[in-house]
């Protein structure tokens, strides 16, 4: 047998993690069992029980609950099955001549069974009526006046000292005596607050778990819970969360006894599963009450619970009225193009919406304020902290120095604070903010630890002082009521999609001002280009005119050597003329404004050919080829391209060869529809193939290119390098493609590619 | 050509150009062709007007420029063609530009010859000594084309 009495003691520091639900041991006004359902065997039990049953532990330890308590079986067999957990659950029986009540819970795998001795009712004990109850909700017109009515109720009920309704702070659990009702003489704590640590976060998750605690008293000596070891030795606590007679944590006993409190009963009020407050009782003396006193005191605080939201929605009517007016003359100033940041931001209604006194806007790196803020460089870095802290969740304080340090420097304008993020990328957020009143805070007894330790060795105890400390803060704000936070909510999410809309729009005009832009510049390219021909073509011709002029009168006065560097300017002049009227022809056929009209190849060819014919019978070249399509497309440009082509073919022949070129009609080679990724039959190849030097293959690409040159031309002089890229260029007009296949000495294959969509007239078969 | 030249030993030449090269170069070449000319130069459209205006006896042949400043040559030859009337008087248009519609409009407003300025000393000197030729002879006597440039080899 073992006792499973939890000894360690609990110290201040680890009041927190004390494990408050397993004591292993309960108050003595009552007996604890633990029984296997099913089999009905009692796995734990309280020493006391020895006293009840006068059959010592170790004998009922591990028996049967029905064998012990034969005449209760009939009672407890329904909630001792195997086959569903059971819900709290009392009933009353007698044991001898006495009274009592039993009490079933389930406790992980086990159940619970609690015997208290039932008090005598009193003939003159308060029972709580029905009228009484409608008046609790019919009368009151505010919450602290329904929580003191109540206060009244739950003295008459229980007969104890002292009723506070007890609230909790939402953000920080720091306690507030919201109401209160007690005996005349006692000292009023109505008002007074409570440090968050008086109530540390597993009690209050157990006040959640168990809505009600009682300790009848406070000097109580603990009876051990006691259990048999497992076959492995060990033994297994009991989870006493939800038994009435679990011991209290020895740090809240001493707690009560420093306030001068002999019993205590705690009911927890619950809203939307929220520890919302307490109904706490104290009295003075120890004190038993019945189950009915309970179950009434249960019953009001139930109906506190109940009744919060009404009252809570009817005192902020006003607040939310306000609210929504002030969110609807906001909304034209969201919608308005463009949008008008500090004309937004000036908007009375952007304060009021929150109850602020001061607003920031922070969009693309600006800063937009209204009322009372904190400096522009203290609001970008208070910005990029909320980023990073809430990682763009919105959130809200009334004490923000507690979560940023640095806003101690301007608590006097912003210790509340209401952070809506816009987006999730940039620090981009609207900032709402309260200033920090000067309030002076009424603690019970001095808070900031809410024990202390006389010295090293001691163990820790809680404070024993209670008396009334005052506190003057100056970085709280007013709390933020949740109309405000919605409003504000609510007034960001418009405000975002709105930035993202304007975004969008600014994107587009972006967008469209760069058109415009490019345009313009084209427009101005395509004029200085032609401006720029013209007058540098001037210059050029007087040097090419004074160089002829000496050449022609003064040769015989001057020296071959200084004949032949004016003779070499002379050549170098002309070839820069070239250049220029191949890019003026070039920039031309850029332009694109040339009107399209059905051009018979044949037709265009057989004029190219005549108009080479000198150049062609002195190269003595045979040009053959086949019928052509008639296609829509702009003629000076198409025969420009064939006269490039067969003018190429003429200047790169080989010396010791007749030269041939033919023009066939023919369909897009394997190459040429990958190079391009085509569809073949899209489209048709006019192909014109040379036996002449050809070139490395590796250069298909090159040649195409703006004053790109292979070769020097049979004759010495240069090309300008712009023939096939006025070729490319004619090609993309004509929304096609050139391409060249050629090995060195094997001639080369230019392929013209045009869409079949711009063929007018097909090839007779 | 010498028949002609007798009739007027010493024709009068008008050369209206504001580039002061290609007024150099016109009076070299126009020299190595004849000496004894009387020949009178402008630098801009205003000028050669008020000169014009002012004359007892109009010029053999007046070169024309048609990029001038203060009066382009298109106004010049306007103002020349309505000032001289049917006179004998012939006007060479001289211009860098061969574009088409150039040598059309100026051919329609009453110019009588079109020249293209050369690259070539020796093309300009030809160009010269075949307009020289058609002073005072009349238009239908040899079948010169319009634009000059076409009877010389470039």
């Amino acid at each position: 047998m073992i006792d499973l009495t939890n000894k360690a003691v609990a110290t201040i520091t680890d009041c927190d993690q004390e494990p408050i639900h397993i004591p292993g041991s309960i108050q003595p006004h009552g007996y604890l069992l633990a029984i296997e359902p099913g089999s009905g065997r009692i796995t734990h039990g309280s020493a006391n029980l020895t006293d009840l049953l006068g059959v010592p532990l170790s004998h009922l330890l591990g028996q049967s609950v029905f064998e012990v308590l034969p005449l209760q079986e009939q009672l407890l067999r329904p909630y001792l099955t195997l086959k569903e957990d059971v819900q709290a659950k009392t009933m009353t029986t007698h044991l001898g001549s006495r009274a009592y009540q039993l009490a079933l819970h389930q406790s992980d795998a086990q159940v619970v069974l609690e015997i208290e001795p039932l008090a005598d009712e009193k003939a003159d004990a308060y029972l709580l009526g029905i009228s009484d109850l409608l008046d609790l909700i019919k009368v009151p017109n505010s919450l602290t006046e329904l929580c003191q009515i109540l206060a009244e109720h739950v003295r008459k009920i229980l007969e104890y000292d002292r009723i506070m309704i007890y609230r909790f702070d939402q953000e920080d659990y720091t306690g507030e005596v919201l109401a209160e009702s007690l005996t005349d003489g006692l000292e009023p704590y109505l008002g007074l607050r409570y440090p968050a640590g008086d109530i540390p976060p597993q009690a209050r998750e157990l006040y959640i778990r168990n809505p009600l605690r009682s300790i009848n008293d406070v000097s109580y000596i603990p009876t051990a819970l006691y259990t048999l070891a497992d076959t492995d030795g060990t033994a297994r606590q009991l989870d006493l969360s939800h038994a009435y007679l679990r011991s209290v944590s020895p740090i809240h006993i001493q707690y009560l006894k420093n306030m001068g409190v002999a019993a205590s009963l705690s009911i927890s009020i619950i809203k939307e599963d929220k520890l919302w407050g307490l109904i706490a009782c104290h009295h003075s003396a120890p004190r038993h009450i019945s189950p009915k006193q309970r179950d009434s005191a249960q019953l009001l605080g139930l109906l506190l619970a109940s009744q919060i939201e009404l009252h809570q929605r009817a005192d902020s009517s006003m607040i939310i009225q306000q609210v929504e007016q002030s969110l609807n003359r906001l909304m034209p100033f969201l919608q308005a193009e463009p949008l008008d940041l500090p004309g937004l931001v000036a908007v009375p209604d952007l304060l009021s919406l929150a109850g602020a006194s001061g607003v920031a806007i922070l969009v693309d790196g600006r800063i937009h304020t209204s009322g009372q803020t904190p400096t522009s460089p203290e609001l970008r870095n208070l910005a990029l902290f909320l980023a990073e802290q809430s990682g763009y969740a919105s959130f809200s304080t009334k004490h923000l120095t507690q979560v940023y340090s640095p806003a101690e420097a301007y608590a006097d304008v912003a210790s509340g604070l209401i952070y809506q993020p816009l987006g999730y990328v940039t620090e981009d957020c609207v900032l709402w903010f309260r200033p920090g009143l000067e309030q002076t805070i009424t603690w019970a007894g001095q808070p900031k630890g809410s024990a202390r330790a006389t010295n090293a060795h001691e163990s820790l105890t809680p404070r024993s002082s209670f008396a009334a400390w005052k506190e003057t803060v100056r970085n709280i704000s007013e709390n933020w009521h949740p109309s405000h936070l919605q409003a504000s909510e609510h007034f960001a999410s418009v405000f975002q999609k709105q930035l993202r809309l304007l975004y969008l729009q600014q994107e587009t005009d972006k967008q469209r001002n760069l058109n415009e832009k490019l345009k313009a510049a084209n427009d101005e390219l395509e004029n200085i280009t032609w401006i720029s021909m013209h007058d540098l073509k001037e210059p050029l011709r007087k040097i090419q005119i004074l160089a002829s002029r000496v050449l022609s009168t003064e040769a015989q006065n001057l020296t071959d050597s200084l004949l032949d560097s004016i003779s070499r300017m002379q050549n170098s002049a002309r070839r820069m003329q070239n250049l220029l009227e191949d890019i003026t022809a070039y920039s031309r056929i850029s332009s694109k404004t040339d009107a399209v009209n059905a051009v018979d190849l044949n037709q265009l060819l057989a004029e190219v050919l005549d108009e080479m014919e000198d150049e062609i019978s002195q190269r003595k070249a045979l040009i053959t080829y086949g019928e052509l399509p008639t296609l829509k497309g702009i003629a000076f440009q198409l025969k420009q391209v064939f006269v490039n082509l067969i003018s190429n073919a003429l200047k790169f022949g080989k010396p010791d060869e007749d030269l041939r070129i033919q023009i066939e009609l023919e369909v897009p080679s394997a190459e040429v529809v990958q190079k391009f990724s085509i569809v073949p039959e899209d489209y048709l190849t006019i192909s014109v193939q040379d036996n002449g030097i050809g070139f490395e293959n590796s250069y298909t690409d090159v040649i195409f290119k703006l004053f790109q040159r292979l070769h020097n031309e049979n004759n010495g002089q240069r090309g300008t390098g712009v023939g096939l890229a006025i070729c490319k260029k004619v090609m993309q007009n004509h929304d096609g493609y050139i391409w060249a296949d050629s090995e060195p000495n094997q001639g080369s294959r230019f392929q013209l590619i045009f869409p079949h969509a711009y063929v007018l007239q097909e090839v007779n078969p | 050509m010498l028949t002609n030249l007798r009739q007027n030993p010493k024709p009068t030449i008008f050369l209206v150009d504001d580039d002061e090269d290609d007024r150099f170069l016109f009076l070299d070449a126009i020299k190595h062709l004849r000496s004894e000319i009387e020949f009178r130069e402008f630098v801009d459209g205003e000028s050669f007007v008020k000169t014009l205006s002012s004359l007892q006896a109009p010029p053999d042949a007046i070169f024309l420029d048609l990029n001038l400043p203060k009066r382009n040559g298109i106004e010049c030859l306007d103002y020349l063609r309505q000032q001289l009337g049917a006179t004998l008087t012939k006007v060479f248009i001289i211009s860098t530009s061969s574009s088409t519609f150039m040598i059309e409009k100026t051919k329609e407003r009453g110019a009588d010859f079109y020249i293209r300025k050369s690259e070539n000393f020796a093309n300009l000197k030809r160009l010269i000594q075949i307009a020289l030729k058609q002073l005072n002879a009349p238009n239908t006597v040899e079948a010169v084309p319009y634009y000059l440039n076409q009877l010389v080899e470039e």
